[in-house]
């Protein structure tokens, strides 16, 4: 349990606290432009450092091996992730409108939701 | 404007603050507890907030608390709980900056130490965004700076400040009396006045009676009033302070002086609440607060008969506010500075010193700021920037300031009228927005001011010579130089910066003396295990 509860809050720090970080600072008032840059920053650049950048698809595809099985929280990620996934080069280029847009953002916050009821669920059962 | 550090190892919360939240100034990100502890040495006394993440993904050698960086879980809870215990680090300089921890409580892998709650903040990773850290920086700056400035009263942020300050305002707004104790010039009257007074929420006067410049016969008369013909001389009916300060505050500084037929009358009014003038026979309630000050042990005063029992125990002597001296607030020696500044500003002759300066090099009217280091500080439009280089910061620590916060006004102000003065004589500078406070007035003005007597006592050190008949006189004069310097290092606790100002008038010959000491054979490291 307490390798899955580890594993859990790294996904949770490293993917569910940046995910949709810039986005939620930014507001949802905000002009188009500024939003689609907050979500390509979100999602194309998710860990950003010394380090260098890392997008949520490479980040969630080391975080989650460890987490395998442990519930459905996990396929939420999955689904989320694979919309994006399918809007990932109208990401890039920033031409997504402004449906596809909020669709996105609630996908972002879906995520890191199901990381942070997924790390509260295994610290109340560990 | 605040100055918050930014100690995190991603770029983005900093990047996002620059952003979001401009109006105030980010150092950082430091990614690491050694970049942290450089920037806490440049900006430390500028910093208003740090800003700490907690899960540090960075490379082992500049994780701290990692004793064996092969081993896979050890390295792993150093990196969750970097932030943690870069915050336990940090208190140990830092101990009341306040942080904002960027995580929720709950989620904190470890506890936190009890040392670091008081100023440790937390915000919850999901609720991170601008509005919330806006809002939390603006509330951490506005108590900060509102404990800071309480109008003439600098309280500093000390822990042991911040308890007196805590303690005074539920005082304040009790009945009963209060003691205030701690050394001389640590500004009892000041708070007396301008804290206590205004938290009391009385509406009438604030009255002050200092009892060491009364004569014992007139003691009572001013206390408590007198009726036309109690005296010789008493040639109308006259109000005490009591009574002047009705519904108000009365302040007795010195109270270790009031003659003991004083006392009883004080104790009756503090039993009764009512004042019978001397000479009266009439009785006026009266509703005052009443705060007594004193750098006396009058329990001890209690056990030589000369204060009353009874009356110290109507005082509340069980919560006496004992202000610390001036050495033991954890003061921030610039912003104290500031604090002094500012007031010594107040008096007219410096305002003209002030004006006549900037008149002369044709400057539009500025206001003061201090400026430490030995470089010039950059320029801040309508700004003159006092700039006290090392050194006069280096002798500003070292003197142990015995008349405490009287003493440091005193000796700033000047300071400042001095170099004002000297600086109506010289004509047009280059830079004239940057004025050195030179160490070498700042060092004659504390040797001026030093009260201390450590340097020798009255009747001299008493040296042991024993002279042979084959003795070189140097021989002999060494022998009095070595048990001279012996006494000099123990009556200066070792500090060498000390015993050159004595023997030098420069603390910086330090090394001199050091050099004199080996050659005269005393080994330092022997004497200090003797201090």
């Amino acid at each position: 349990m307490s390798a899955l509860l580890d594993a859990a809050q790294d996904a949770r720090h490293d993917l569910g606290k940046y995910i949709c970080m810039n986005q939620r600072w930014l507001g949802e008032q905000s002009p188009l432009p500024e939003r689609m840059e907050a979500l390509q920053a979100d999602v194309l650049r998710t860990q950003s450092g010394p380090k260098g950048d890392q997008d949520a698809f490479s980040l969630w595809s080391r975080l989650r091996p460890p987490l395998e099985g442990v519930g459905s929280e996990l396929e939420q990620v999955d689904s989320a992730l694979a919309r994006l996934a399918g809007h990932q080069d109208a990401i890039e280029t920033g031409t997504l409108n402004e449906a596809t847009l909020a669709a996105c953002t609630a996908d972002c916050k879906s995520i890191a939701d199901a990381l942070k009821r997924l790390t509260r669920r295994l610290q109340k059962e560990s | 404007m605040a100055h918050v550090l930014v100690i995190d190892d991603q770029d983005r919360t900093s990047a996002l603050c620059q952003r979001s939240i401009p109006e105030h100034s980010y150092h950082g990100p430091a990614r690491s507890w050694s970049e942290a502890r450089r920037m806490l040495r440049r900006y430390g006394r500028r910093l208003d907030v740090v800003l700490l993440d907690v899960n540090f993904d960075i490379e082992p050698e500049d994780l701290i608390g990692l004793d064996d960086p092969s081993n896979a879980a050890a390295l792993r809870k150093a990196k969750r709980t970097q932030g943690v215990l870069i915050l336990e680090k940090l208190r140990l300089s830092h101990p009341d900056l306040p942080v904002i921890l960027m995580t929720a409580r709950d989620d904190l892998p470890i506890e936190l130490g009890d040392a670091a709650e008081e100023f440790t903040h937390f915000l919850e990773d999901d609720d991170l965004d601008a509005n919330a850290l806006r809002a939390q920086i603006a509330n951490i700056v506005q108590a900060r700076r509102g404990q800071e400035q309480e109008g003439p009263i600098y309280w500093g942020n000390s822990i042991a400040m911040r308890r007196v300050r805590g303690l005074l305002q539920t005082l304040a707004k009790g009945r009963l009396p209060i003691i205030l104790g701690g050394p001389t010039g640590t500004g009892k009257s000041l708070i007396a006045r301008h804290f206590v007074h205004p938290h009391s929420q009385r509406s009438g006067a604030f009255v002050t009676v200092d009892l060491s410049t009364l004569p014992d016969n007139l003691m009572a008369t001013h206390l408590f009033g007198s009726v036309k013909g109690a005296y010789t001389g008493s040639i109308a009916d006259r109000k005490g302070a009591f009574e002047e300060a009705d519904g108000g505050t009365l302040f007795l500084d010195e109270v270790g002086n009031l003659s003991l037929d004083a006392q009883k009358m004080l104790l009756t009014v503090l039993q009764e609440g009512i004042v019978t003038r001397v000479g009266d026979v009439r009785e006026r309630r009266v509703d005052v607060k009443l705060v007594v000050a004193t750098n006396e042990d009058l329990r001890g005063m209690v056990r030589e008969g000369t204060f009353r029992a009874d009356l110290l125990m109507r005082l509340n002597p069980a919560c006496t506010v004992t202000l610390p001296s001036l050495a033991e607030r954890g003061l921030d020696w610039v912003k104290l500075l500031g604090f002094c500044v500012e007031r010594a500003l107040a008096g007219p002759y410096l305002r003209e010193l002030v004006t006549q300066y900037t008149q002369a090099q044709g400057m539009p009217p500025c206001t003061l700021q201090i400026s430490d280091g030995d470089k010039a500080p950059a320029s801040i439009q309508g700004v003159i920037q006092l700039l006290f280089p090392k050194r006069s910061m280096a002798l500003i620590r070292k003197h142990s300031w015995p008349g405490n916060l009287r003493e440091f006004s005193m000796t700033v102000e000047n300071a400042l009228l001095f170099t004002f003065a000297e600086q109506a004589q010289v004509g047009k500078v280059e830079r004239p927005d940057v004025i050195q406070v030179r160490p070498r007035l700042l060092r004659d003005l504390l040797r001026e001011n030093s009260t201390e007597s450590s340097e020798a006592p009255e009747e001299g050190w008493q040296a042991q010579i024993a002279v042979r008949p084959n003795e070189t006189l140097n021989k002999v004069a060494a022998d009095v130089e070595r048990q001279y310097f012996t006494q000099l290092f123990f009556a200066h606790k070792g500090d060498f910066q000390e015993m050159a100002r004595v023997l030098m008038g420069d603390p910086d010959c330090a090394r001199k003396v050091q050099l004199r000491f080996n050659q005269l054979g005393l080994k330092v490291r022997e004497l200090r295990s003797r201090l």
